[in-house]
């Protein structure tokens, strides 16, 4: 037997004298579902939270951008003087111009 | 260990809010990814909390489990990508000396060298430390492929499920990975 077969078969060797210390309980350690399962719960709620959270901050979002939009639409489509007649009268008077 | 579980109906409870097909699944799953990790993972790492933390991921990401594969092999996936994060954490030793081992552990390796034979429950857990630190001059990917073929019996094909390396990529690392534990155990066996 060569060197690198002997190598190998060490290799096995000890690997088959610790696969005992690999195997797996069949019983789930104690504890271990309640605990999981709690997590996951906590992990829901939180998900559920987040997105309530995200939903509403989407909606306030867009209604500003409403609001935002309404009111620009409002001022392009405003043909009258940009300002109260007080100051519009001032302004005619110096013949300042507004640039 | 598999139960026999109805795993689609088990989902689709889960998704209603069924925590009764949870507990199922934790307890289909559970083996699977104990293996894993037991494998996978250093002795002195805390088992519990790693499996934990991977029933909490694949619970986070059912929603994105689409059911091409059986759900055992998708979070096997999962299970040893969070092995392999933790593997790359820690260091890799570039060498392991004789006066590395404990004197169990050189019992150990002159046994098996004399032909070996099957250890007691200590024995066991002595020649998992010794393989622990042969393994640990190797990258986690390699220490667990070569895990996964020759302690768990693997093929080449489940390795790749596994994985999601090719089979041609799979076999020449092995080839790699078999010639550097060679090399290992020639230099511990220098170092008497």
């Amino acid at each position: 037997m060569n060197e690198a077969n002997q190598h190998d078969e060490k290799w096995r060797a000890i690997l088959g004298m610790a696969a005992p210390a690999y195997a797996v309980e069949a019983e789930l350690p104690y504890g271990l579902v309640t605990k999981t399962l709690a997590r996951v719960r906590a992990q829901r709620m939180e998900q559920q939270t987040m997105e309530r959270t995200g939903l509403r901050a989407l909606f306030a979002a867009l209604a500003i951008l409403a609001v935002a939009g309404g009111i620009t639409f409002g001022l392009k489509h405003h043909h009258g003087p940009y300002m109260d007649p007080g100051i519009n009268s001032i302004i005619e008077e110096d013949n300042v111009s507004i640039s | 260990m598999d139960l026999p579980i109805d795993v689609a109906d088990c989902l689709q409870r889960w998704r209603r809010g069924d925590e009764s097909a949870a507990e199922e699944l934790i307890r289909h799953l559970h083996p699977v990814i104990a293996r894993i990790v037991r494998t996978n993972l250093p002795r002195r790492d805390n088992e519990e909390d790693i499996v934990q933390e991977i029933l909490m991921k694949t619970f986070s990401r059912l929603h994105q489990y689409k059911g091409d594969a059986p759900l055992s092999h998708w979070v096997s996936r999962l299970a040893l990508t969070t092995c392999m994060d933790r593997l790359r954490a820690q260091k890799i030793r570039p060498e392991v000396r004789w006066s590395d081992l404990t004197t169990e552990e050189t019992e150990v390796f002159e046994t098996a060298w004399l032909g070996g034979k099957t250890g007691d429950g200590t024995g066991a857990i002595h020649a998992r430390d010794l393989v622990e630190k042969l393994l640990s001059t190797l990258e986690p990917m390699d220490r667990s492929l070569i895990l996964q073929a020759d302690l768990e019996g693997h093929s080449l094909e489940e390795i790749s499920g596994r994985t999601g390396w090719g089979i041609s990529k799979i076999k020449m690392r092995l080839f790699r990975v078999r010639a550097q534990l060679r090399k290992t155990m020639q230099r511990l066996e220098e170092t008497k």
